[in-house]
């Protein structure tokens, strides 16, 4: 065996090894989301100052940047495990993707509500076709017809294949529709709040709330995926049982 | 190859109640949105180009999942699956069988249309040559999708997924309709272009893998 270390990790696509591995991990990301969300939010809401032309609105910023950040991560990940799926046939990596589809769903909308609520008091409006904020009805669009797409055909293997070629292509199509929106109009919207190539980020007082939100946001993503992808294995192993 | 456009050609002529369908339709439709603007001249030519581009889009969806489902249904895929021909140049031909029976004479009406929307004779030209240019990505996209829905006859779930792979398409396409530069080589025209192109070439393979994924 050439790549020992891949071929430890492909290992865990067997389904009893994963439910055994996932029982281990889960917990540990529940709790570390627990230990990071709560102090986060507590934190960012209570112990910083107000901005000082937002005033105490700019709190959002804790929820909507993590929510944004998954919303947009977890339909990546899904494209990855759509790859998985058509080049290695596992069960794991197709029903891993179906399982976050709606997680992805959720974080969507949630992005898309604290959104409005933040732009109703910053900007005077709940919605405008900005280019972030069509960009995200667009990723909004691609979730809902891939769940559509899952609960409309029948054999699994079947839904698998389609779902897949349906995320990939959609991953793509998102990303174009992106580009040709940003192309069209600038926007309103503020630039990135965190990158890693740039100087100058957000304020330090910000920062640091924020970067827990966030590991706290993507362990909760961690532990919900490795839930539901278990109860999805349940669920085909009982139906293979009859 | 040329057996495939000959029959294909000769489907269409002989039992072609799917092309007068998508024009009565698209005739409909443009009714449809003229009454709801109606004796508003302004609202009227300001509706008129989303008007056609809507139209355009909804027929050609209407059509399209006949064109590959009725192959699924009566067999004749399973034959173009084992044939000599690979079935990418095959999906080509049928898209591009089905844009010029559908799509074409639909564009050689809208500049009437657009007339009748009370939009300038000066810019009709170039509306015309951006839809000529802009339209085949719709068509080839929904050839795609179609590919991918075969295992379920629904006309609704075809329409509902397929509808956001046409936002880069008609953003794309309205706002070079709309645009006030008349230099066809200019950057949002080019951009066009290139989708159109970048469909067209993605399409039939994607078309084709479908198609064998849905039969595995």
């Amino acid at each position: 065996m050439k790549n020992s270390a891949l071929n430890k990790f492909w290992k865990y696509s067997n389904p009893v090894l994963f439910k055994k591995l996932a029982k281990i991990i889960s917990p540990l990301a529940g709790l570390i989301a627990i230990l990071a969300i709560i102090p986060g939010l507590v934190w960012g809401v209570f112990f910083t100052g107000p901005d000082y032309k937002q005033l105490e609105t700019v709190k959002i910023i804790f929820i909507h940047v993590p929510a944004a950040f998954l919303a947009i991560n977890v339909y990546l990940m899904m494209t990855v495990a759509s790859l998985v799926w058509l080049i290695r046939r596992q069960y794991v990596s197709a029903l891993a993707a179906k399982s976050s589809a709606m997680i992805g769903l959720i974080m969507t909308i949630a992005t898309i509500i604290t959104g409005s609520l933040w732009g109703s008091s910053t900007w005077g409006t709940y919605w405008v076709w900005d280019p972030r904020l069509t960009s995200f009805a667009v990723l909004l669009c691609f979730y809902v017809g891939y769940i559509i797409l899952w609960s409309a055909i029948k054999p699994l293997e079947r839904a698998a294949n389609v779902t897949s070629l349906f995320c990939i292509l959609g991953s793509v199509f998102a990303l174009l529709s992106r580009y040709i929106v940003f192309f069209i109009d600038q926007g309103l919207h503020q630039g990135p709040t965190l990158s890693l190539d740039e100087e100058k980020n957000i304020d330090d007082s910000y920062y640091f709330p924020l970067i827990l939100a966030l590991v706290g946001f993507s362990s909760l993503f961690v532990y919900l995926l490795l839930v539901r992808t278990t109860t999805e294995l349940n669920k085909l192993k009982l139906k293979l049982m009859g | 190859m040329l057996n495939i456009l000959r029959l294909e050609f000769l489907l269409v002529i002989r039992s072609g109640s799917h092309v007068v369908l998508a024009f009565s339709f698209f005739l409909f439709f443009i009714l449809l949105f003229a009454l709801s603007a109606f004796g508003d001249n302004f609202v009227l030519s300001n509706i008129g180009l989303t008007a056609v581009w809507l139209s355009l889009l909804m027929s050609i969806l209407l059509t399209l999942n006949k064109v590959i489902h009725e192959d699924y249904e009566s067999g004749i895929l399973d034959y173009l699956l084992i044939a000599d021909i690979p079935l990418e140049v095959t999906m080509f031909l049928k898209t591009i069988v089905h844009w010029v029976s559908v799509v074409i004479p639909l564009i050689i009406i809208i500049p009437v249309v657009l007339i009748t929307f009370e939009i300038s004779s000066d810019h009709i030209l170039r509306i015309f040559i951006v839809l000529l240019c802009g339209s085949p990505s719709l068509s080839f996209i929904g050839t795609m999708i179609s590919c991918l829905t075969l295992s379920n006859r629904s006309n609704f779930l075809f329409t509902t997924i397929t509808i956001p792979f046409y936002f880069p398409t008609l953003l794309l396409g309205i706002f070079c309709c709309s645009s006030s530069t008349t230099d066809l080589f200019a950057l949002e025209y080019l951009l066009l272009y290139a989708n159109t192109l970048f469909t067209v070439v993605l399409s039939p393979y994607i078309s084709a893998y479908a198609i064998k994924l849905n039969y595995s």
